[in-house]
């Protein structure tokens, strides 16, 4: 059999050790959820320890403080939340990481996606398809690591648990030792740096991260945590090296677009704004939230590109946001709002038309057409969608708004818009007293 | 520090993720599933597949033939492929043994197949594709 096929099993000292753990499992699926629970029997889990869930995200918390379960498989997203508010829960209640598991599956293999493992302390990502070799052996190989960790690692752990506890003398004393020894000095001048930032230090911090991140194998976390500060404290020359080595030792995390694009425009690289630009536009074959996070990198870099009067650039990039992502309304709005902002009405027309489609609610629709008159000051074209707004009952405030706010700027009578403040009163009985007094109605 | 921009830097391949199409033709009801990102495979055991379909796709008990193929295609599929018509595509036979309907009547049912005719060294070296993108995955976190 070929040797990726085979299933690693745990040495029954760690298997007998792990009878007495307690699991939570969250996914929407049921099949995946059996999927995982199989696995975590088979590495030792007894099914009355494992509390197997499928509700709500406050479904999902309420058991995990209540359980306090050593090992966690979850997705990504719990509803529409993300596992990291998990993740620091469980931190809170097990700061000390060395005996206890908290894996997320995602559906996304690419390496960037992937990546997310590294901004996170979770033990593994784990990527759909499943297999029971993707998911025994990757929990497997996780349990094996933490139980030979050796003394400098048992520090480490330990320094982290002071960390998360905010004990941060005893942390900053503990990882200070740490930075003696070549396994940990790159995830120990991280966290000194952090110490330090925390302290609101970030002269100090920025010591310990350059240190850092001049080791021979630097840790993401340095870099990254070097990236963000140098960045805040607009060291844009020194952002943009920085960015260049965590490129070249790392996998792009989306997550840093906006830091790259504040670095481009800082620093005047406006070709690699455009370079930039033109790599996301090529990422059609990309998973849907990794398309997300581009198309809205592309609407910062068109708002850059536009204040550097590159519009055809600028154009070009939101057409593409709107492409790439193509059932993401907020993107649609955000790019026309952006097209009419910058005195590009007609585009911003043609883009709603192009990209809204048949299920695009109405009210959505109303609202961007709404959006884009009023960043274009045309409040009479405002005023003439007012009908519209009667008609399809809306439930949006911020639709009466532009719409009043139209009205107010044209100096139209109240008896005029009776009807649409009588629609606010009954609508939004909590609201509406001191939203209509700012319009004097 | 290298000579390279930072965009030189951002490789398109890092974004991408493996992909396949899997076409779907159910042999008791005569349904077919041509179209990209209908079907989506969420496990692969040693002799069954559990992927989400469309709903009302099929019963359990139906015979399903599943062609896969790995992504870009040259040309648009437009009609279920004859046994062998593409070079790499993998193709099995199975039927359904368990479908898990969702609550939402528009929302994808979960299918797990069982096969009753495949080829064990193409499923398996199908399965090891995903084996060693998950090891490079895991080999991320060595320098967290």
């Amino acid at each position: 059999m070929n040797p990726l096929l085979e299933l690693k099993k745990l040495p029954s000292e760690l298997f007998h050790k792990y009878r007495s753990k307690k699991a939570l499992v969250y996914h929407p699926n049921s099949m995946t959820r059996s999927a995982i629970t199989n696995t975590l029997s088979s590495i030792g889990l007894t099914s009355q320890n494992v509390s197997i869930l499928s509700g709500t995200f406050e479904d999902v918390k309420k058991n995990l403080y209540e359980i306090k379960p050593e090992v966690i498989i979850c997705s990504t997203e719990i509803e529409t939340q993300s596992f990291v508010e998990i993740l620091n829960i469980h931190e809170e209640i097990y700061p000390g990481r060395l005996n206890c598991l908290m894996c997320v599956i995602g559906k996304d293999g690419s390496l960037s996606s992937g990546s997310i493992l590294l901004g996170h302390f979770i033990d593994a990502y784990i990527a759909t398809p499943l297999s029971a070799q993707i998911l025994t052996n990757t929990l497997v190989d996780q349990i094996i690591l933490k139980a030979s960790a050796n003394e400098q690692s048992k520090t480490f752990d330990q320094a982290r648990k002071e960390f998360i506890k905010k004990n941060y003398k005893q942390s900053k004393d503990l990882f200070v030792k740490l930075i003696g020894f070549k396994s940990t000095a790159p995830l120990a001048y991280h966290f000194l740096g952090q110490i330090l930032e925390k302290d609101n230090n970030p002269i100090e911090a920025l010591k310990f991260y350059t240190t850092g991140i001049k080791l021979a194998n630097p840790s993401y976390l340095c870099l990254q945590s070097c990236l963000n500060l140098l960045v805040k404290e607009k060291q844009f020359e020194k952002a943009h090296d920085v960015s260049a080595l965590l490129l070249e030792k790392y996998p792009f995390n989306p997550n840093d677009i906006y830091a790259l694009l504040q670095i481009f425009v800082a620093t005047q690289k406006h070709n690699e704004i455009i370079k930039l630009i033109s790599i996301f536009k090529n990422a059609q074959s990309v998973d849907t939230k990794l398309k997300n996070y581009l198309s809205a990198g592309l609407v910062i870099g068109a708002k850059l590109l536009f204040k550097q009067s590159d519009p055809v650039n600028a154009i070009s990039a939101l057409e593409h946001a709107c492409f790439l992502s193509s059932t993401n309304e907020k993107v649609l709005e955000q790019s026309c709002i952006l097209l009419a902002e910058f005195e590009y009405k007609d585009d911003a027309f043609k883009l709603l038309e192009k990209y809204s489609g048949p299920k695009m609610h109405k009210e959505i629709f109303l609202r961007i057409q709404l959006e884009i008159y009023d960043k274009s000051k045309d409040y009479q074209s405002m005023i003439k969608l007012g009908q519209d707004l009667l008609k399809i009952e809306s439930s949006n405030l911020r639709n009466f708004e532009l719409f009043l706010n139209a009205a107010k700027m044209l100096k139209i009578p109240n008896r005029t818009i009776s009807s649409f403040t009588e629609i606010i009163k009954n609508k939004f009985p909590d609201k509406s007293q001191d939203f209509l007094q700012k319009y004097g109605l | 520090m290298t000579d390279k921009t930072i965009s030189d830097l951002i490789l398109l391949s890092n974004l991408q993720d493996i992909e396949h199409l899997v076409l779907l033709r159910n042999d008791t009801s005569g349904t077919i599933c041509l179209e990209e990102n209908t079907i989506r495979i969420l496990e692969m055991k040693d002799d069954s597949i559990i992927i989400t379909v469309p709903a009302n796709t099929c019963a359990v008990s139906h015979s399903l033939t599943l062609c896969i193929l790995k992504l870009p295609l040259a040309k648009k599929i437009s009609k279920f492929p004859k046994p062998g018509q593409h070079k790499n595509a993998l193709e099995v036979i199975g039927k359904v043994a368990k479908v898990k309907k969702s609550k939402n009547k528009q929302e994808d049912w979960t299918l797990l197949i069982s096969f009753t005719q495949f080829d064990v060294d193409s499923w398996e070296r199908f399965i090891i594709t995903y084996v060693e993108r998950q090891n490079n995955i895991n080999n991320l976190k060595k320098n967290i």
